[in-house]
């Protein structure tokens, strides 16, 4: 009687074991196969960016910049330290002194009458010649 | 039937007697034993597989060879990319396709070839399309058609559907920035191989750590310094050009440009001597620039003062040889005349009261008597003099009869006007500063070392700034940036013939004076004179307006701020400029 049960026993786990070991098995390979496809894809993702990322890289390339900015913007020339200043400075001055405006205005006013001047003196008053 | 029938009178015969025999005591013990021994082995077996089943799935749940078979070959042909100190690419590597073939395998060659060369214009000309053809009907089993075709080429390729062409996924690694940065970036073999600058001195992490490389470098500081060194080799027909620019405070360098120069993605187009890279591997006597050094030394160790006098009115003879002055003033000079007229006479009585032993140390302790420790394989040793003379004593101190590279001569220039810095001239980004300014943290693990005195510091920094204002460096004077800096004209030395016309004019400068950010080095190798200098080719006329002509520049977009003019009677309006306009 105990021989049966225990050989019924063993028989059973056996069964049970065995089954569960090939489910794993064939539930391994299955997961083992999707990696490799996710990974694969992956791959090429990477792959895929690493090209768009050397492009962009071209495409910033100064020199490539510097052209477009000549071709297509209204400005020709890069900033100078000319046009630059500083906070405090423009603290040290006074009511009084002229605007950037005003004072352009003024010393374009008298550049357009030293001119006109020069040219009464060269042409007469007849006008000016082109 | 018969089978069957046989069967079961086997079956009939023989059961009686198995019964029988089942009730034999040492029948049955037998079998209960052999029943137990087989049940003890399947049971041992079974044991084995559930703990190999309790450990893979609870104990060791990540398995890396599935990993690995994922991988595959991919990642050993891979290459890390390297960058500039923002992030841009300098270098990387990407996917392409190579298209090999089996000549075996081929039917008809001359068809293929035909086929292919309307595909792959490399084969378009009839010369090109024969050595494919012999190539195809070779006896070989595999042959090359061309590597690394574009995306359309590679697709028209699979629709020939040819048997015996094939494509493998290669790998392919570009510089998008072309030329610009060719001489630190250096280019790569076909092999993956390193085979110079960067790509050869970081070989093994670019290649086997899979670690990016980032560089000081700044592109776009790079692009100004180039555009403007290749401005003034074309206006003054020089044979060549360098410069570097440097970041004073750390000893990043942000710049460094040498021309000629090549493209790395054609390496195999390109002329040997576009390689060589003048900046660390060119040696060269500076001329008048080692009046910094000169001056430094006889300064720091208290030998003179600023207002010491030298006897600069008659030349010094050596044998047959003489010391003279370049247009000199023929009188007695103040030591800062000395250094802003660029006396040769005052300069070598200079070193003569200070002496070798003290020269030779000072040079050592600029770092003017070894090799630079700039991260690229491709550097230059110093010329010495053979014995430290006093004769030799006299050429050193203005730039004859020692040879340095462009890049030591930045890295001197830059202990001798800072006073103490921190590590050496470096090609690796060092620390970020977007992340010190949050956190006031200073990354930079190099100790301070102290290369001259605050003082010294401080008056060689006075004398350089007469030396623009005052001196033969004017034309690199940028007013807004108070630009300090030394002009340097050296004959080139032909070997046995001697010293001939050709010279290396330089420019060696920082901006701006109280705080110097920024060091720069130009060097012109034998510029010519033009009309727009007069005849001149020396360093004030040809190096100087370039230097200054990247000041200008390099200012506005490194955020160094302007220096407010002392006199403002003019009022905010002077400082405009006129801006050219696109006219449509």
């Amino acid at each position: 009687m105990m021989g049966r049960r225990s050989t019924f026993f063993l028989t059973i786990t056996t069964a049970i074991i065995g089954f569960g070991l090939f489910h794993i098995k064939y539930d391994v390979m299955r997961l083992e196969a999707e990696y490799r496809q996710l990974h694969r894809l992956q791959m090429q993702t990477d792959e895929s960016i690493r090209i768009l990322r050397a492009e962009w890289a071209h495409l910033n390339n100064p020199e490539r910049l510097a052209n477009l900015c000549a071709k297509h913007l209204p400005v020709q020339q890069p900033a100078h330290a000319a046009q630059l200043i500083s906070i405090r400075f423009l603290e040290t001055l006074d009511a009084t002194s002229p605007t950037p405006i005003q004072a352009t205005c003024r010393e374009m006013e008298d550049t357009v009458v030293l001119e006109e001047t020069i040219h009464m003196i060269a042409y007469g008053h007849e006008g000016r010649h082109s | 039937m018969s089978f069957l029938r046989r069967c079961f009178q086997f079956l009939t015969s023989n059961l009686p007697s198995w019964y029988a025999s089942m009730r034999h005591d040492e029948i049955i013990e037998t079998a209960q034993h052999r029943t137990l021994a087989i049940g003890g082995v399947f049971l041992l077996v079974f044991a084995v597989i559930s703990i190999r089943l309790f450990d893979v799935m609870i104990l060791n749940t990540r398995d890396t060879s599935t990993q690995a078979i994922a991988s595959g070959m991919a990642a050993a042909a891979q290459r890390a990319d390297i960058l500039d100190r923002h992030g841009e690419i300098l270098a990387t590597q990407i996917v392409t396709a190579s298209v090999y073939a089996n000549p075996r395998v081929i039917m008809n060659p001359a068809e293929v070839a035909e086929k292919l060369s309307a595909v792959l214009p490399q084969y378009k000309s009839r010369h090109q399309k024969k050595i494919l053809l012999d190539k195809l009907s070779s006896n070989r089993g595999f042959i090359w058609v061309f590597r690394h075709i574009s995306p359309q080429q590679q697709h028209a390729i699979h629709q020939l559907g040819i048997p015996g062409l094939y494509l493998q996924k290669d790998y392919k690694r570009v510089y998008p920035h072309g030329p610009l940065v060719s001489h630190v970036v250096g280019y790569h073999g076909i092999d993956n191989k390193g085979l110079s600058g960067i790509e050869k001195k970081f070989d093994t992490q670019l290649h086997c750590d899979q670690k990016p490389v980032q560089l000081s470098i700044d592109v776009r500081v790079q692009h100004i310094v180039r555009e403007e060194l290749y401005k003034g080799v074309q206006e003054f027909k020089a044979e060549g050009g360098s410069a570097i620019v440097m970041d004073a405070d750390t000893g990043e360098i942000l710049a460094m440009v040498s021309l000629p120069d090549f493209d790395p993605n054609t390496p195999n187009k390109n002329r040997i001597e576009t390689t060589f890279n003048r900046n660390t591997l060119g040696i060269y006597e500076a001329g008048s620039t080692f009046k910094i050094f000169n001056t430094a030394i006889a300064l720091e160790t208290g030998r003179v003062t600023p207002s010491s006098i030298y006897d600069a009115s008659t030349p010094i003879r050596i044998g047959r040889q003489k010391i003279s002055d370049f247009y000199g003033k023929n009188r007695p000079l103040q030591v800062r005349e000395v250094f802003v007229y660029s006396s040769n006479i005052g300069s070598a009585k200079m070193a003569l009261d200070f002496g070798s032993e003290m020269q030779k140390e000072y040079l050592e302790r600029f770092g003017l008597l070894k090799p630079s420790a700039i991260e690229l394989p491709e550097v230059g040793a110093p010329l010495l003099p053979a014995q430290w003379t006093d004769i030799a004593t006299m050429t050193i101190s203005y730039g004859y009869g020692i040879a340095v590279s462009p890049i030591m001569l930045i890295d001197a220039v830059r202990g001798v006007i800072k006073g103490e810095v921190r590590g050496t001239a470096t090609l690796l980004k060092r620390h970020s500063r977007e992340v010190a300014t949050d956190s006031k943290e200073d990354t930079c693990t190099d100790a301070p070392r102290r290369i001259v005195s605050e003082k010294t510091a401080l008056q060689m920094r006075e004398l350089m700034r007469l030396a623009v204002t005052e001196g033969t460096a004017g034309k690199a004077n940028v007013p807004a940036y108070e630009v300090i800096g030394k002009t340097g004209t050296a004959h080139k030395n032909s070997g046995r013939r001697g010293y001939g016309k050709a010279r290396i004019s330089s420019f060696v400068g920082a901006f701006p004076k109280d705080n110097p950010r920024y060091v720069l080095v130009v060097f012109l190798d034998n510029p010519q004179p033009t009309k727009s200098t007069h005849g001149f080719a020396t360093g004030g006329w040809t190096a100087a307006p370039i230097s200054g002509n990247i000041i200008a520049r390099l200012g506005p977009l490194l955020d160094v701020h302007p220096i407010a003019p002392a006199n403002m009677d003019h009022g905010l309006y002077r400082n405009l400029i006129a801006i050219k306009h696109n006219v449509d």
